[in-house]
């Protein structure tokens, strides 16, 4: 069986899956908002190479897709936070409101992104709305410098960004005061706030890193794929949420490690489910959701709002 | 000129179709709390068994053989027209058992995920629902019986055999209408009524009202009976009207819809629902029409819609987060007051 | 009690004024409608009179990328049409409504109920079999005219008023069957997105193939709407090591296409066998790179298309087409006949909105027209009848990567025109 080419797209697709993932969770635990504008990122992210790649000519390195990613879904998610997730949490809505609110900004994000694809496929001539696969100038110069050519680009290219970011926020996390105020503030903001800490410019930094991190995830994305569409977003958010709902919306190590299970299940399991069994690959979704369900019914994750009180109680007695 | 009657019926019935799912969701979600994320999982079953019924059961009982014509390829197509336009009453009766039964095994499978949804825990609720939408959408892609990703196409509309459309469609509104107004005053009465406010009281925190001695698994799976099956009602509304069924159309982005409906109409009752689902279907449709005013744009104007539409949304949920009509506490009337007099003395 | 009576009503007026806003602005627009359009029958001589074509395409969503390129199609056609009514010396106008359905079977009946609503009795669109079914039985009811340029389901070929002008996938299946039996082709693994338009052709090749003798071994279906099919091409490449046949049988659109191909270039295995596909991603510019069309030359990659031959008017299409910003793509040439019979018919009946009139004006023109995507005419279900079909790869020529016609079929019989190496 050809496995080479699986385990390779489940690797990416685990990096793919952590950068997006995790700071999914950092932002529910931040500020227990579900974010239904994440899939934006994720977009914003791979456009933002796209026409940078278009802009400088078909040639772009993966320094400037990083920085410039990183900074552009920084500021959307920041700009998505102040415009709207504060003046609510000012008020003390219910989780939906935000939900429903953020899902308003999903639609305006979108078809922003619809429009712009449209005038620039006019300017450009390329189809924005299908766009093939970019190629990296730097890293197609590591390549050839270490000759590691037959390795694809975008192995290196997950590698790259996936080490790095990881170091990075454990760095950030555990080893810097920095960290461990954000650390402070998305687990009770109130003692965060009484304790001293600028609580609302770390939460406007949490969105911020949020929004930059997860639009990494495009910059992989664009070097992987033969063809980008704004609907990637839409694609790679429903693994996020299964991922940071088996992490319980709380815990970063078990949404890294579920991401990668859920790469290596639609990847791995399907291909040799696939050949072995003859499963048509059709029922990759069936199978990823159902397993996300088995796994929530069997054991509901404690910390967030875990099914308690009905766990110990085999009967409820009636009066 | 604009059809305005036939633009009203058209979104009328739209309207009461998604107005059921708003209100049994405000039931559940809003008084109930339980956060239904997978609305379209129950929709799309009642659309499936009102496809199912309204054409394998229609051309079995009028003798047609239906593994040479199913309903999914053109031979079936044409004889379902063919039958139900010469055969009102074998239409009209399978349609309403269809509903029943629509009613029952939706309400059925509401009742069996209740397990579940009691041991995952509030806060997972909603995305377990959400992956058994998925599963079932993608059992309906798999299996040939129900057309697969080809769907079913000519379900019969029930009014079809009236000559005159308009009068039939009137007819199907009519229906719908009527529906909504049980479905409402049914939820009304729920609402006002001691069981919900032990609905309520389990919304804002089950282990209260369980150390009061209320039974909450249970009341949950009744209430999930109960609106799962109206959901699946709607589910056979929608087949019926549509005409066709195709799981492309039970996708997440439905039941979020929904959502966006009761919370910018006002999630604690179902005025609100409704108030919801009428400016979220009808908002939509006014910007449809007002598409051509904008010709000389560099885009297609229509791009507009749903920015404009996600900018209503935005804007009225940072002013009124509660909703347009959040609910007001009950009337405290005479009855109650000498009702509480009594206990306490 | 005061304050919370006040805020509530507050509320309630905030409601009804930005209701009655929206309202007010659709009136206002019915209202500006009716005094600068107005109805053919009115119109006094003289006047220019505008007749508005509804388009529903899927400008979002799974397939916008294909929808996006038949924006200036339509717009190349009206001009046409305009060009042909001021030289004729007459004064109707054409329009086009243009709606985005977002690829969903829901949104193309809301559109085509809105477009209804507003006057219009003919529709262009809706991309997908899965929504023309969806506005079937609207289009049955009110007996409005549907010109669908991209759909193949068999399951509504019926008559009624839905027309296509997609040719129907049993010949060029067939054609496509015949050509492969030619090149000695006789085994076939059958790899395509689980959609109805790759399910029908996959479907008929089969069949067709298998009467002519050859044999599918093995038909892998992978589900549309996903991000990456990367392990889905890893498992075809394992059943191909496997069974080892003559060709693969490839049916998918630009979007998964070239991220399909892209994918299959990285496999050895792949490359070793023949690849046979249908017009699912004819004309898409992402597949025109270095890592694809090398792809494409290794394994002799052959599409069928339903072009006719020496169309000069085809070749007359593409050229006007690079002038509003297109190239051709799926169905292109198709949504650009569907909008000109739709059009020559309104003429021929002198601006009519009478269904059955239009209706058939719509059979009769298309019986003598003749446009890019060939003879028009339509058998008795409203389908488009097809007789040759054109080969075509991709290749790099005189300095870029492009698509080329090689040769074409009509009936059994196979000319092969050019020869790549």
């Amino acid at each position: 069986m050809e496995i080479y080419r699986v385990i390779l797209c489940s690797y990416v697709f685990s990096w793919i899956y952590i950068l997006s993932g995790l700071p999914l969770t950092l932002s529910y635990r931040t500020t227990k908002v579900f974010n239904f504008a994440h899939p934006v990122f994720i977009t914003y992210g791979a456009y933002v190479a796209i026409i940078a790649n278009e802009v400088l000519g078909k040639r772009i390195n993966l320094v400037t897709a990083v920085l410039l990613a990183f900074v552009v879904g920084g500021l959307v998610s920041l700009i998505t936070h102040l415009l709207v997730f504060r003046p609510l949490s000012y008020q003390r809505v219910s989780s939906n409101t935000y939900m429903v609110a953020s899902m308003g900004l999903w639609f305006i994000y979108q078809y922003i992104l619809y429009i712009a694809c449209q005038i620039l496929t006019r300017k450009y001539g390329a189809n924005f709305l299908s766009y093939p696969t970019i190629e990296y100038e730097d890293v197609k110069l590591v390549q050839d410098a270490l000759r590691i050519g037959n390795i694809p680009q975008y192995i290196i290219t997950a590698s790259l960004i996936g080490v790095t970011i990881s170091i990075a926020l454990y760095i950030l996390f555990n080893k810097t005061v920095l960290g461990i105020a954000l650390r402070g503030t998305a687990d009770n903001v109130t003692l965060a706030a009484v304790s001293g800490i600028p609580t609302d410019r770390l939460i406007n930094l949490t969105w911020f890193l949020v929004g930059g991190i997860t639009a990494l995830s495009g910059v992989i994305w664009v070097n992987f794929s033969g063809s980008t569409t704004p609907d990637v977003g839409l694609n790679i958010v429903v693994d996020n949420f299964a991922a940071a709902f088996i992490g319980g919306l709380y815990s970063l190590p078990i949404t890294a490690v579920a991401s990668i299970v859920l790469a290596l299940i639609e990847n791995t399991l399907l291909a040799v489910l696939n050949y072995y069994f003859g499963v048509q690959p059709t029922i990759r979704l069936a199978i990823v959701f159902g397993i996300v369900f088995a796994i929530l019914v069997a054991r509901p994750p404690a910390g967030a709002a875990g099914g308690l009180p009905y766990r110990f109680i085999k009967r409820v007695s009636k009066k | 000129m604009i059809d305005v009657i036939g633009f009203l019926i058209n979104w009328l019935i739209y309207f009461a179709i998604y107005s059921m799912l708003a209100i049994t969701l405000n039931l559940e979600s809003g008084i109930g709390g339980i956060t239904n994320f997978g609305k379209v999982a129950f929709f799309g079953l009642g659309a499936y068994i009102g496809a199912l019924m309204n054409t394998y059961m229609l051309l079995a009982i009028s003798g047609v053989d239906v593994s040479k014509a199913p309903p999914y390829t053109a031979e079936g197509v044409i004889a379902l027209t063919r039958i139900s336009i010469s055969n009102p009453a074998l239409v009209l009766g399978i349609f309403i058992l269809s509903i029943l039964v629509s009613f029952t095994v939706t309400g059925i499978f509401g009742y069996l995920l209740t397990y579940p949804i009691i041991r995952v825990g509030a806060g997972f609720v909603g995305f377990t629902l959400l992956s058994i939408g998925e599963v079932l959408r993608a059992i309906y892609i798999n299996t040939e019986f129900v057309g697969g990703t080809y769907g079913m196409l000519g379900i019969p509309q029930p009014f079809m055999w009236i000559n005159n459309t308009l009068l039939s469609n009137i007819c199907y509104l009519l229906l719908s209408i009527s529906i909504l107004a049980l479905i409402y005053i049914i939820s009304h009465r729920i609402l006002y009524s001691p069981l919900g406010r032990t609905l309520r009281s389990i919304r804002d925190d089950d282990i209260v009202a369980l150390c009061l001695g209320k039974d909450v698994p249970k009341i949950k799976s009744k209430i999930f009976f109960l609106t799962s099956g109206l959901s699946g009602v709607a589910g056979t509304l929608y087949a019926s009207y549509v005409s066709s069924v195709n799981p492309q159309m039970f996708v997440m982005l439905v039941t979020f819809n929904v959502w966006a409906m009761i919370i910018i109409g006002g999630s604690e009752s179902p005025v609100g629902a409704v108030v919801g689902a009428l400016i979220l279907t009808l908002v939509e449709r006014l910007l449809s029409l007002t598409a051509s005013f904008y010709e000389y744009l560099p885009f297609t104007s229509d791009y507009l819609r749903p920015v404009i539409i996600g900018l209503i949304m935005t804007i009225v949920l940072v002013k009124y987060p509660r909703g347009l009509f959040p609910m007001k506490p009950p009337k405290i009337t005479k009855s109650i007051v000498k009702d509480l007099e009594g206990k306490i003395s | 009690m005061n304050k919370g009576a006040s805020i509530t009503s507050g509320k309630k007026l905030l409601a009804f004024v930005v209701i009655a806003l929206v309202i007010g602005l659709a009136i206002g627009y019915g209202v500006g409608y009716y005094t600068t359009t107005l109805s053919i029958s009115q119109a006094p001589a003289g006047a220019e009179r505008v007749y508005t074509l509804g388009v529903t395409f899927a400008l979002s969503g799974a397939v916008s990328s294909v929808c996006v390129q038949w924006t200036p199609v339509v717009t190349m056609a009206i001009d046409d049409l305009n060009n042909l009514t001021k030289s004729m010396g007459l004064n109707i106008v054409f329009k086009p409504y243009i709606l985005d359905d977002a690829s969903t079977p829901d949104g193309a009946l809301k559109n085509v109920q809105t477009l209804y609503a507003t006057g219009v009795r003919i529709v262009i669109g809706p991309a997908l079999s899965s929504q023309v079914k969806a506005v079937k039985a609207f289009s049955d009811a009110n007996k409005l005219i549907i010109i669908a340029p991209c759909s193949n389901s068999p399951a509504i070929a019926i008559p009624d008023y839905i027309f296509r002008t997609q040719p129907s996938a049993l010949r060029e299946s067939k054609a496509l069957a015949t050509y492969a039996v030619h090149e000695g082709i006789r085994s076939v693994v059958s790899f395509h997105i689980n959609d109805e338009f790759c399910n029908v052709f996959a479907q008929y090749f089969k069949k067709y193939f298998e009467e002519s003798g050859g044999s599918v071994l093995y038909d892998m279906a992978y589900q549309a709407g996903q991000a990456d099919y990367g392990s889905d091409v890893a498992s075809l490449a394992s059943w191909v090591a496997k069974l080892r046949p003559n060709a693969v049988f490839y049916c998918g659109y630009d979007t998964d296409g070239a991220n399909v191909l892209n994918h299959a270039a990285d496999e050895p295995v792949l490359r070793g066998v023949r690849w046979l596909t249908v017009e699912g991603f004819y004309g898409a510019s992402e597949i025109l790179t270095q890592k694809i069309v090398d792809f494409a030359r290794a394994t002799n990659i052959i599409g069928i298309r339903p072009v006719p031959i020496a169309n000069p008017l085809y070749d007359e299409f593409v050229e006007k087409l690079k002038k509003y910003g297109a190239t051709p793509t799926l169905c292109s040439e198709n949504v650009y006949d569907a909008v000109m019979i739709a059009g020559l018919a309104v003429l021929r009946t002198g601006g009519s909105s009478d269904p059955e009139v239009l209706r058939r004006a719509l059979i009769e023109v298309a019986k003598t027209y003749y446009g890019p995507g060939g003879w028009g005419l339509f058998d008795e279900n409203g389908d488009r009848l097809q007789a040759s079909f054109r080969l075509w790869t991709m290749a790099f020529i005189n300095g870029t990567y492009q698509y080329i016609d090689i040769g074409y079929i009509a009936d059994s019989n196979i000319v092969v025109e050019k020869v790549l190496g």
